[in-house]
């Protein structure tokens, strides 16, 4: 089979991966001849679901021999089985990053023969693009569950980012999405590998992915498992991706997930790892998820009323982070410009990227309140109508995208 | 991006001043004398907190707009008068509008450092056409090149071609590396690729249109697929 057909087929089957290239100032390579890590975020392209493009993500194969049901690649399912063998994935990845078409490789597979076999031809890979290449760019590596110790210490020493895909929360909701993934041994053991080698490997990062809303898991289910992960594992960041049903998988019948749910998500481990909130601080409804009406910074503020509202040129930077439509930017510099000026009038807070439609309910300015004090006294959830989930045009996520609950 | 009009065009502070030669002075001299004179004090300008202000300065520079310099001195006057905090945060409304600008030229290069896409040449050179929008080609090329250490990297503008090779930056005449702007032959691979990535369930152009604004889709290879989306959407 042609190149071209081998990328289409293996971009595809790669495309449910979450992924992002992030800034990291260790080098891999001596005298490297191309490549950096630097600078981080930068987007090459974006599709036309407004996803970023940065990596040139695929699999290596999307030969399988794992029964995952919500999997394209699933062992079992009629497709057309391709692989790239290394040095035809590496040469044609370089072609890619030479003309900046990408920022660097995102490399996952399927389970061929086996973990060991997979990951080592993963290994050969980077191993091409490290020495032969002499390319020091962004490395991504996805650790296969059941990876040996040696093979995720090499596949840590030669990226700049490894993951292992959790899929799911727990045992149990794992055992609804494959019968041959081992939570404890396989995911939880090789996350621990992976922390473990990290410790010994400066600038290198691992994450984790969760499929949402296949398996019948609540966000409390998801978070806290993410929690634990970031607490335990030094995990830095969770992905989690909204269920999309494939055809002739065992899944198929259940709907897809809303990405309103995925988004809520990512909202809540924002708050979680950058805001300065804990897992208690959290507002989940009785059925364990959140609530899709309103953000969880709201929730959080209108279940907690007694806190609010703060006088702007006095609350403390960490208790202005909990104000909705504070973020940290906001937060830093009111503080920085509170030290020679006292904030007056609404139009100024405005202007330092405070998103007023958000925040004037839960603030006074110099002692003046001038948001609604009926819905602060007597919080009631059907009297706020959600007006934006970013305070901005990234409205446009949800501005038509199809639901289905 | 909104410009000053009317009354704020006019130089505020400074119109009381006379221009000086700039070499001739230090910063330390104009602190001394705004104090003796207006009793202002500006010494934040020579401590590590008014770096900032040289900064915004020097991207305002690059901003493409006719009021160019009317914002500078409003934003400066802002700066003086309310506190350096005050401007570089942007409070103010003029000081707004500085910062902005400042964002919006390093938004710029931030973008082309991800959109541009080069064709090979001869001799390790890589060229490039971006499609930019204020003086920024310099600072892409710095940022980029460290990308790529043993490669020669050539970006194409109106009127000359930019250089760059072992940090060092020359201009050249655009006609030396013009027949390699338009090479399409990884047209294909780019295109099978960015297809591949496409989730249609997920599909949102409005999103898609914000991140790469529709001035970009005649540039870039795949701003075909866009607009044939965006037409499927109708």
């Amino acid at each position: 089979m042609e190149t071209l057909d081998k990328l289409k087929l293996l971009g595809e089957g790669a495309k449910y991966d979450v992924c992002a290239s992030t800034a990291s100032r260790t080098s891999k390579v001596k005298n490297a001849a191309i490549g950096k890590t630097m600078p981080s975020g930068v987007c090459h392209s974006f599709t036309p679901d407004g996803r970023c493009i940065s990596l040139f993500k695929v699999l290596l194969t999307n030969y399988c021999e794992r029964d995952c049901a919500y999997c394209p690649n699933q062992a079992g399912r009629d497709i057309p089985r391709v692989r790239f063998a290394p040095d035809e994935l590496a040469t044609l990845f370089m072609e890619f990053y030479r003309r900046n078409y990408v920022e660097g490789l995102f490399l996952s597979s399927g389970m061929w023969h086996s973990s060991q076999n997979t990951m080592s031809e993963t290994i050969k890979v980077a191993e091409i693009l490290r020495t032969r290449y002499k390319f020091d760019g962004y490395i991504h590596l996805k650790v296969l569950p059941g990876a040996s110790d040696s093979e995720v210490q090499t596949a840590v020493k030669l990226a700049n980012r490894v993951s292992l895909n959790m899929e799911a929360p727990s045992a149990s909701h794992l055992a609804k999405l494959s019968s041959r993934k081992n939570f404890a041994d396989e995911l939880l053991g090789g996350m621990a590998k992976i922390s473990s080698h990290l410790s010994h490997q400066r600038g290198v990062s691992h994450s984790t992915q969760y499929i949402v809303g296949a398996a019948g898991e609540s966000d409390r289910d998801i978070v806290s498992s993410a929690n634990t992960l970031y607490k335990k594992f030094r995990l830095k960041r969770a992905y989690f991706s909204a269920f999309q049903p494939v055809e002739n998988t065992p899944l198929s019948h259940i709907p897809a997930a809303p990405v309103l749910r995925e988004n809520r998500l990512y909202q809540t481990d924002f708050l979680l790892r950058l805001y300065g909130f804990n897992i208690n601080d959290l507002v989940f409804q009785s059925s364990g998820n959140l609530d899709y009406d309103l953000d969880p910074k709201l929730a959080y503020a209108l279940y907690n009323p007694d806190l609010f509202p703060l006088e702007i040129n006095k609350a403390s930077y960490s208790n202005l982070l909990k104000v909705p439509g504070i973020g940290p930017r906001s937060a830093e510099r009111i503080v920085r410009v509170r030290r020679h000026h006292a904030f007056k009038d609404a139009a100024e807070l405005k202007n330092a990227g405070i998103v007023l439609k958000r925040a004037l309910s839960f603030i006074t300015v110099n002692g003046k309140f001038l948001g609604n004090k009926v819905l602060l006294n007597k919080p009631s959830r059907p009297s706020f109508e959600q007006l934006s989930l970013w305070g901005d045009s990234r409205d446009f996520m949800f501005a038509n995208t199809v639901f289905n609950n | 991006m909104p410009s000053l009009r009317g009354e704020q065009e006019k130089l505020g502070l400074f119109m009381h001043t006379t221009g000086i030669e700039a070499d001739a002075h230090s910063i330390a001299d104009l602190v001394k004398r705004l104090y003796q004179e207006c009793s202002l004090n500006a010494s934040w300008l020579l401590e590590p907190s008014g770096k900032p202000l040289f900064h915004h300065i020097a991207g305002n520079l690059r901003y493409q707009s006719p009021d160019q310099t009317a914002v500078i001195f409003a934003a400066l006057e802002q700066a003086i008068r309310y506190g350096h905090a005050y401007c570089l945060c942007g409070i103010g409304d003029v000081s707004r509008i500085f910062v902005a600008r400042t964002r919006a030229v390093w938004h710029e290069v931030h973008r082309m450092v991800g959109f541009i896409r080069f064709n090979p040449a001869t001799d390790n050179t890589l060229v490039t056409t971006p499609r930019l929008y204020h003086n920024t080609a310099d600072l892409i090329l710095h940022k980029i090149s460290v990308k790529y250490p043993k490669n020669r990297l050539v970006v194409l503008l109106a009127d000359k071609a930019l250089v760059i090779e072992n940090g060092k930056l020359t201009s050249v005449a655009r006609h030396e590396y013009e027949q390699y702007a338009n090479d399409d032959s990884f047209e294909k691979a780019w295109d099978t690729y960015y297809n591949s990535q496409y989730i249609e369930a997920r599909k949102n152009i409005r999103l898609a249109q914000r991140v790469i604004p529709r001035k970009y889709w005649d540039w870039l290879t795949e701003g075909k697929i866009l607009e044939q989306e965006s037409t499927t959407m109708l």
